[in-house]
This record gives structure tokens, sequence and C-alpha cells, in this order.
């Protein structure tokens, strides 16, 4: 189904009833988008497996091909999709940057986990300590160091709101001796790919340099 | 003064209106249409003095000034990156006629896409 969110326009493939319901409202019939193109989809029913022995697919929320939630918990999907397409929508007020990746709570504040986190599964993450709030990208204001994570497509509670204690790179090798501005420059697409366009602002690079002045990214290779 | 040799530097550069760039320690990042790129210090310093109202020629002045450098010397090692710039589309001649550099929005409504992610 394409949505029409906003000036923005979206299409989402999923297999879910009751997704497909709550999205309705925003189902447009423009003739000039490419269905063809998914950007997101909920695979929530997946099929059993043909052999009782064999693998059972975990339900899946994608963008493209990346993962940006599993969980064996069909509500959490359901939720994961609504508040990436809430995402979505939300403005990115000056000073702060949009990022992707994977706001796992704890202890009242947040740890930004890359994308490639989400395709653990949120039992895996729980079992770390962590509560998942699987949103696709959150909102970062660099100078408080505060996460923006807006609320689901429809919604009209608040975003929730809580202090970055860290965050990880999804660099291989982000470390030195690369020079902080080419490392900047290879963390810009964790800003454009959720971004309409693929556009990015000034202010939202500048905001981008910032963070990682003030908090600089946990290297790929700790384990979340 | 010595006039740079550059007919060019007579013209008015400024970075595109699209083209995000912010400095990050002494280096530049510029963030075009689908490609990222670092320029070095000295290039760093050289983008920020595009102001779209000076001339070149205004330019290489001010920088000659501030680093003691002849004005020749200056035109001659700036003209490269300013032509290339100018080439990949991050800059713009203001001299020239003019050219849309954003959509403003004024033709109809605009769909903006979400575009899918490398499969990597």
């Amino acid at each position: 189904m394409t949505l029409a969110l906003g000036d923005l326009v979206v299409v989402v493939g999923t297999d879910d009833d009751q997704l497909a319901t709550t999205l309705a409202p925003w189902v447009t019939t423009n003739p000039d988008i490419d269905q063809s193109v998914v950007d997101f989809s909920a695979q929530l029913h997946p099929p059993p497996p043909v052999h009782r022995s064999g693998p059972r697919l975990i339900p899946v929320v994608h963008h493209g091909t990346v993962v940006l939630a599993r969980s064996t918990d069909i509500d959490e999907l359901r939720t994961a999709l609504l508040r990436v397409l809430g995402s979505l929508t939300a403005d990115v007020p000056e000073g702060c940057v949009r990022l992707t990746g994977v706001p796992l709570l704890s202890d009242g504040a947040i740890e930004l986990a890359s994308l490639q986190t989400a395709a653990e599964g949120s039992r895996t993450l729980r079992r770390r300590g962590y509560e998942p709030m699987y949103s696709g990208s959150v909102i970062i204001d660099s100078v408080a160091l505060t996460v923006n994570i807006p609320p689901s497509l429809g919604s009209s509670a608040s975003p929730t709101v809580a202090p970055l204690r860290a965050w990880w790179s999804d660099l291989p090798n982000a470390e030195p001796p690369w020079p902080f501005a080419q490392v900047v420059a290879m963390t810009t697409p964790r800003i454009i790919a959720m971004a309409p366009d693929r556009s990015l602002t000034s202010s939202q690079l500048a905001a981008l340099v910032a963070l990682m002045e003030y908090l600089p990214p946990r290297p790929s290779t700790d384990v979340v | 003064m010595t006039s740079p040799a550059h007919p060019a530097s007579l013209a008015t550069v400024v970075g595109r209106a699209d083209v995000a760039w912010a400095l990050a320690g002494d280096q530049l990042v510029i963030h075009a249409s689908v490609s990222t790129h670092v320029l070095d210090p000295t290039s760093a310093v050289l983008w920020q003095c595009l102001d779209g109202v000076s001339s070149l020629r205004d330019v290489f002045a001010d920088i000659a000034d501030a680093f003691a450098i002849p004005l020749d010397q200056v035109a001659a090692d700036c003209m490269p990156a300013i032509e290339s710039w100018v080439a990949t589309g991050i800059a713009v001649d203001t001299t020239q006629p003019a050219r849309q550099l954003v959509d403003d929005g004024e033709h109809g409504r605009t769909w903006r896409r979400l575009v899918d992610p490398p499969n990597t």
C-alpha cells in the first residue's frame, strides 16, 4: 500500500490485516508512485517451516533489506512500524540530527545501537537488560544530549525524551587513524538513510559534528 | 596590485544552496546529493570565503593578505579547486545565467520519496 505522510510518500507491504487497517487513513492512490519499490515491509505472519524441524522465521520489519525490528511479539512489531512512520514525519529542529539506530532504554537513559543490532531480536536485547524501542531513527539534540523518539503515526502522545548515554558507530573501521572529518563523512549515511530524497541540511551536519565531539560513538566492535 | 592571470577570478562563486556542509575540526565535510566529501584545511578556508557576494579576485586578495602570499600564487593554487567544485556542481558561478538551485515548491505539489538503502 502507498501511504501519503505529509509531503512524503512511502510504500509499505504487510501480511497483517490489523496493521493494514490501521494504516488505511494514509493510503493514497497516486498513479505516479512506483509501487515496485517497497520502502518498508512488516512480515508478521511468516509461513511455518515445511518440515517440523526446519528453522522458523521470526516476524520482522524491514526498511529495504535492512532489519528494523525482529521479535516474536507481533504487537511490538506493529508498534515498531508505526513508530518508524511517525519518526519519518517528525521535523528535525535546529541543532538536532536524525540518526538511524535502535534506541535501547536502560535505567531511564537511551543507548543508541546501530541498526544491525535489530537483527538480533528483542529477546536477545532484553536478556542483556535493554528495552528496545524500535523506531528506525531518533532525533538527537547534540547540545542537550537527549534523544527524542517521536510518537507512533497517528498518535497524539508526546514524544519520548530521554538522556543519551551512549551510541555506537556502525563503521567497521571507524577508529584511528581515520581523521575526525572522515569519520563524520562516513557517518552521514545514518542521517540520509531515513531522510526523504536522501536530503541533508547543513544544520543537521553541524549537529552531527557536535554530537561526535561531545559524545563520540563507541566503536562497532564493542558489543551492545 | 597584481591582477590574477585567470580571467575567471572576476566571477562570484558560491556553494549551492542545497549542498550541506559543516566544519569538522579544521576540515570541512560537504554533502551534495548522493556523495559526501572532505575538504582539507586549506580548501575549507577557501570554501568558507565563497559568500556569493565577493568576487574571486577579492577573495584571493583577502587570502593573499592573510597568509602573506602573492596574489598570483593564491589564484593559481585556488582556481583548480574552485573550477572542480563548479564542474561537479557543488558550487555555482552567480555571474552566469541563473540556474535553479533547489525546488521552490511553487510548481505544484512534489512528492518526496524515500530511497531504498543499499543492499549491504
